[in-house]
């Protein structure tokens, strides 16, 4: 397995699986046409990747903006972590909301009101 | 087309000067046209008294219509490498310093419409509280389609909004109708948290 890499375009977010840092980070805006075909390398180099549960993993996701095609792929890479976290994995999330707007910061806690694993809401400016 | 009249052009500007249109596109609405208008809406609206997340609000429902039109409009339009790009109507507006408004109008078969109708009824019909509920359900539950939709635009719309979803089917024949939405986001921010 090598780590995973894609450049942020003005409509899909940088994408940046580090292997040798157990670091994986999704940043930028997410409105691709077709979320699933944008994101399904990405998910299937992440299903791979979460096989192994020795791993300590740290996820960042600091979205600036995402239509509702991308906010599926979204709830998917969280049941991900959740199932990781389920099976004893050592796996802690980064959910950056931008600083000036409720709107991003509600968008968190909605994403994340069920889940029971370890993540922190990390405020950021653009 | 009956006859070639250039006063028709003065009067769609016109039309549009005196619904306090901002920009208005009309034709393929492709990924290429939506993120250069999306740009727009970046770099033009924001001003001194608007706060940051209304412009995303616009932008975010903006986005959620034009692909919309981009993926459902019945009306194609075939490119190059033989693409295929729905063809609609899509605008922004302002009602002084009250609300925004984005409105699309794309073509739909007659046999869509019930559906539709049943959906965007559903939408209005529910609570701040139960809106979120549904969209929570329907994030969870939904699988994404051929063309990715997820079935969230309207729920997302309306969330933004906090406002009903205003939509009109007009009937062009006996397979096809119009249909427009219209959102409005609130000027000033808290009307609708």
């Amino acid at each position: 397995m090598k780590s995973f890499y894609i450049d942020e375009t003005r409509a899909t977010p940088k994408i940046d699986f580090n292997l040798k840092k157990n670091e994986l980070s999704i940043i930028g805006d997410s409105y691709p046409e077709n979320a699933s075909i944008f994101y399904r390398e990405a998910m299937e180099w992440l299903t791979e990747y979460l096989q192994n549960k020795d791993r300590k993993v740290t996820i960042n996701l600091q979205l600036t903006y995402w239509n509702t095609s991308s906010s599926k792929v979204i709830t998917d890479i969280l049941e991900m972590i959740q199932a990781y976290h389920d099976a004893k994995g050592d796996i802690f999330l980064n959910w950056f909301y931008e600083e000036d707007d409720e709107d991003s910061f509600d968008n968190g806690e909605i994403f994340l009101e069920e889940h029971t694993f370890p993540y922190k809401l990390v405020p950021f400016t653009i | 087309m009956k006859e070639f009249n250039l006063d028709n052009y003065a009067n769609v500007y016109d039309f549009m000067d005196n619904n306090e249109i901002i920009f208005s596109y009309k034709g393929p609405i492709s990924q290429e046209i939506l993120i250069a208008v999306g740009d727009t809406i970046k770099t033009e609206l924001p001003a001194e008294d608007i706060e940051n997340k209304i412009i995303k609000r616009i932008f975010a429902v903006f986005i959620e219509e034009a692909q919309n039109v981009l993926k459902h409009s019945f009306d194609k339009h075939y490119g190059d490498k033989k693409k295929e790009t729905g063809v609609g109507l899509i605008g922004i507006g302002k009602k002084k310093n009250e609300y925004f408004f984005i409105f699309s109008v794309n073509v739909v078969q007659n046999s869509q419409i019930k559906k539709l109708k049943a959906h965007l009824d559903h939408i209005n019909s529910l609570d701040k509280k139960e809106l979120k509920d549904y969209y929570n359900h329907q994030r969870k539950t939904a699988v994404l389609s051929e063309k990715g939709g997820a079935g969230l635009g309207f729920i997302d719309m309306a969330r933004k909004s906090g406002q009903p979803l205003e939509y009109k089917f007009n009937k062009i024949d006996n397979d096809r109708s119009f249909f427009e939405i219209l959102i409005k986001i609130p000027y000033s921010s808290g009307v609708n948290k």
